[in-house]
């Protein structure tokens, strides 16, 4: 089993299995470029949009997945978000923000399931709300003019019982 | 290092485009639709989605009709030509209503719901393509019930058309 060294942008190293490092397609890639590390001494690999404490979280779930079958894609993608499994649920009962930086980091290292996962966490908290709950739930500021929400309601009104 | 490149902490407003567009993909359009009435950047954002994908519906049935005709496939199957020729004629219809809207950018395709299940039909034609040899055409009824539910959405949202001053003068 070989190990390689990731380095955080704020200066933290993990070593890490190569079979979980390579769950980033980013990160894959650059072993190919560059190739494996060979000595020990060799210098981490700079990930500087992934602070140390996010990264931390993104490994413990490679490491949890490492063994999954490769996603494939489909021309119209079910819209499913209620396979989640119970592992990650649990994984992602985290604050808003940390939620919102494993995304970043998940599409900055280009982890497929990782960024699934997460994007279908905040699907589920914007199904089923009105536009008000969910300018509460993400704090979105309304920016529209009443001219302009009246116009986008009217618009969507089509569809209710007359 | 980090602050340079997206504010921190990260809001769900502030995330890069591609990944707020990535999160729609998990949402039904309904949802899409309605989501436009939270602010700017969600207005334009899903309508844009609504338009992208209104316009991959009309060609992609489209290609799957042409396909049809061309296979001349076999008598049992004449429900499908029915249910794929309903389909496509609706979306032309569509087209002809919001086509030059959605081209002079006056408004979006903003009839969610309606692509809903316009995919849902298409999803269900394409999926029994894989056993259509072996068990025929047994989803088929089930397409026709949708089909029915896409028939009276049709109807309201021309029924809004006609009603909506607001469409009168917008238009």
């Amino acid at each position: 089993m070989t190990n390689i060294k990731l380095k955080s942008s704020d200066d933290q190293v993990f070593d890490v299995d190569v079979k979980v490092a390579q769950c980033s397609i980013t990160i894959k890639t650059m072993l190919e470029d560059l190739g494996m590390p060979e000595e020990e001494e060799d210098e981490p690999i700079p990930l500087p949009n992934v602070s140390g404490s996010v990264l931390k979280k993104v490994l413990e779930w490679a490491n949890y997945h490492k063994d999954d079958p490769p996603i494939n894609e489909d021309e119209n993608p079910e819209k499913r978000t209620d396979d989640i499994c119970e592992w990650d649920m649990e994984f992602l009962k985290v604050d808003q923000g940390t939620l919102f930086e494993l995304i970043l980091s998940a599409n900055y290292l280009d982890i497929k399931g990782l960024l699934d996962v997460t994007c279908k966490t905040v699907a589920n908290m914007i199904k089923g709300k009105t536009p008000e709950e969910i300018r509460k739930t993400f704090n979105i500021k309304n920016d529209f003019s009443p001219i302009e929400e009246d116009q986008v309601r009217k618009e969507n009104e089509w569809c209710e019982e007359k | 290092m980090k602050s340079d490149k997206y504010l921190y902490p990260p809001k769900l407003l502030t995330l890069p485009e591609e990944v707020l567009r990535n999160i729609l993909n998990f949402l039904n359009y309904d949802t899409i639709a309605n989501l436009r009435l939270t602010c700017h950047r969600f207005n334009y954002l899903c309508g844009s989605v609504l338009n992208i994908q209104f316009k991959k519906l009309r060609i992609q049935v489209k290609n799957y009709y042409n396909l049809e005709i061309e296979m001349k496939r076999r008598l049992p199957l004449t429900n499908r030509n029915q249910i794929i020729t309903f389909l496509s004629d609706e979306l032309q219809k569509l087209q002809s209503i919001f086509g030059k809207h959605i081209d002079n950018k006056c408004c979006c395709f903003f009839a969610g719901k309606i692509l809903d299940e316009a995919y849902n039909i298409y999803n269900i034609m394409k999926m029994n393509d894989y056993f259509l040899d072996s068990v025929g055409t047994h989803k088929i009824p089930y397409a026709l019930q949708i089909m029915n539910a896409f028939f009276i959405l049709f109807k309201k949202l021309q029924q809004y058309l006609d009603l909506s001053n607001h469409f009168k003068q917008y238009f």
